[in-house]
């Protein structure tokens, strides 16, 4: 099984990016997971709609705790599993809350597992500081050599400025694989998708 | 399929001491994977450290001339205002902040004063932007304000409603002005207080979010009597959502900044939730605690404000309660008192000493 990890700040849209994804590679419903407190693993099946109400929101750190879904991805021979998995958004200090501190604990243990991973930016917070990348992104992405697939995924490209930013961001770093998408407008996912079956192909 | 650098183990003891607060997110993953790549991640364009803004306070109230001893008895004969202003003075720091409350309040004394005598009188827009990070006061102060709004007569019932986006935003066009209509009427007669205001705007243009906003702004438009409604949250976040709608700040006329807290604001701070709960801390302990704010200030961007001394005091108070469990004849004193080693780190304590 292969593992894709979705990593990056506080609500980026790290949950509604992994749901598209989900869903576009899945079928009708969404079969989420989680990890209980007392080690048992927790389920649920939604459609995406229920997902997205349920799991997204506007305020920061919605997501305490990584959660994931096992997709079986049917395009192509041979078939291959695949785990995507959701993640705490990370703070560059620490944060002063006890629990959300172990859910990004968690968070870091699954990342670190990971040898897929889309590190979501946020395209109109980005605009909004003249394209200066937060200190947990450029943290995170010193250490991308070790991650076998890293993927940027600029997210949010529907808000204002954000064209200019992703063009920017695009520019500042050839060397690394951008996919400029809106995780609300669901626009910008084909690559992704093509790009992850790539992935897996060449995995299997 | 593990691809950190490190031993399994080794990988279990960073992740336990990021758990506990003990590292950092730059220091767990250069521990995790060694020394990183220099990425060429510089800024595009320039570092431009926006300037923290502070907004003009309109100059409506400006009745800093009126001398605060300009009080009137109210109707059950108390000085009001001093009362006020005594309670207003208990808050830590906020100095700018208290000056524009004062102001507001003397203007509506005054206001009082002359509609007695007949002279033409102005009534004040309420409506108010907070803005500041967490635990800088803002809910507490919503409250204060709920209650001496109501108290001088200017709110007939002086409850705090608070909401935030899932009280406001429905599922299905005509259900989001249905919800934020339920809330303005739950509020009326007090405060409506919505937390991180912005995350209504925050859906892009097909969002429900927007015909709240609509909603409330018609609402504030139709009461401005009985009803006060204040838009809080997190001071870059507010800017931008003040920008991309530019109808609020004219109906949202006082706005206050809620600054950071310096380190001996957060002791005093501390200092005043121990005495509300009957402890008191031993200079060591002042001086741990200290010391802890001091280093957590430095890692700024999280720094949790009146919120972290908070916690590190509850913490401490059950820190305490095991060191002296078991303990016979235990004086008021010994009972009362936080000492060093109850701020120090230990297994479940969030910082090192
Ligand atoms: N305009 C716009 N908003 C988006 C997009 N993707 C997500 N959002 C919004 O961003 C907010 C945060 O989304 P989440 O998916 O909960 O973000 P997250 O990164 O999982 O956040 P945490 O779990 O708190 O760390 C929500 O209000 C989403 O509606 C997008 O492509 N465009
Ligand atoms: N200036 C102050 N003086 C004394 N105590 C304070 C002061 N500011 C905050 N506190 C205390 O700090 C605690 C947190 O304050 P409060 O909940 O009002 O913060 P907040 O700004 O609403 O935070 P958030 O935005 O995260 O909800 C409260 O217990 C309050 O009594
Ligand atoms: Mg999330
Ligand atoms: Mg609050």
């Amino acid at each position: 099984m292969l593992t894709a990890a979705v990593a990056g700040l506080p609500g980026v849209g790290k949950t509604m990016f992994w749901l598209r994804t989900g869903s576009g590679l899945g079928g009708r419903f969404l079969s989420v997971r989680w990890r209980e407190p007392d080690g048992r693993e927790g389920k649920r099946r939604m459609s995406p709609a229920e997902a997205r109400c349920r799991l997204c929101s506007l305020g920061r750190h919605k997501t305490r705790n990584p959660q994931w879904m096992d997709i079986a991805v049917r395009r192509g021979l041979p078939w291959t599993k695949v785990r995507l998995t959701d993640t705490a958004g990370l703070v560059a200090g620490v944060h002063p809350d006890a629990d959300l501190r172990r859910g990004m604990a968690e968070s870091l243990r699954l990342l670190t597992d990971s040898p897929v991973w889309f590190h979501v930016v946020d395209l109109g917070r980005l605009a909004r500081e003249n394209g200066r990348l937060h200190e947990v992104d450029r943290e995170l992405l010193r250490y991308r050599r070790h991650v076998p697939h890293y993927a940027l995924i600029a997210n949010k490209a529907d808000l204002p400025g954000a064209a200019e930013a992703a063009e920017r961001l695009i520019g500042a770093h050839p060397d690394l694989r951008i996919f400029v998408v809106s995780s609300l407008y669901r626009t910008g996912f084909d690559s992704v998708f093509r790009w992850l079956l790539e992935v897996c192909r060449r995995t299997a | 399929m593990p691809k950190s650098g490190r031993l399994p183990d080794l990988r279990e003891r960073i992740l336990g001491q990021y758990a506990r607060g003990e590292l950092a997110l730059a220091e767990a993953l250069k521990q995790i994977y060694g020394e990183g790549f220099g990425s060429r991640t510089s800024p595009v364009g320039g570092v431009s450290e926006e300037p923290r803004a502070v907004f003009p306070v309109p100059g409506t109230f400006a009745a800093r001339h009126a001398p605060p001893s300009a009080a009137v008895p109210g109707e059950d004969g108390a000085d009001l205002y001093g009362e006020m202003l005594q309670e207003l003075h208990q808050f830590v720091g906020l100095g700018r902040l208290k000056e524009v409350i004062q102001e507001a309040f003397a203007y509506a004394e005054i206001q009082k004063m002359r509609q007695a005598l007949r002279l033409k009188t102005d009534a004040i827009v309420w409506h108010m932007i907070f803005r500041g990070n967490p635990g800088t006061g803002k809910t507490t102060m919503a409250r204060f304000l709920a209650k001496w709004l109501h108290r001088f007569g200017i709110l007939s019932r002086g409850q705090l409603v608070e909401v935030e986006r899932a009280d406001l935003v429905g599922e299905y066009i005509g259900h989001t002005a249905q919800k934020t209509r339920e809330q303005v009427r739950r509020a009326m007669g007090g405060v409506l207080f919505i937390d991180e205001a912005y995350s209504l705007a925050r859906g892009g243009e097909k969002d429900f979010g927007r015909e709240a906003i609509d909603t409330l702004v018609k609402a504030v438009e139709d009461h401005r009597r009985d009803l006060v409604v204040i838009l809080a949250g997190y001071p870059r976040e507010m800017r931008t959502f003040l920008r991309l709608n530019p109808g609020l700040p004219s109906r949202f006329p006082i706005q206050l900044d809620f600054d950071d807290y310096s380190v001996e604001e957060l002791l005093a701070i501390a200092d005043r939730m121990a005495a509300e709960r009957e402890y008191r801390l031993s200079p060591g302990a002042k001086r741990t605690l200290a010391a802890y704010l001091a280093r957590e200030a430095e890692r700024a961007e999280v720094f949790g404000n009146a919120r972290l001394v908070r916690n590190a005091l509850e913490k401490a108070m059950r820190r305490q309660a095991r060191r002296l469990a078991g303990t016979a004849g235990l004086d008021r004193d010994t009972l009362m008192t936080l000492e060093e080693e109850d701020f120090r780190s230990g297994p479940e304590v969030a910082w090192t000493c």
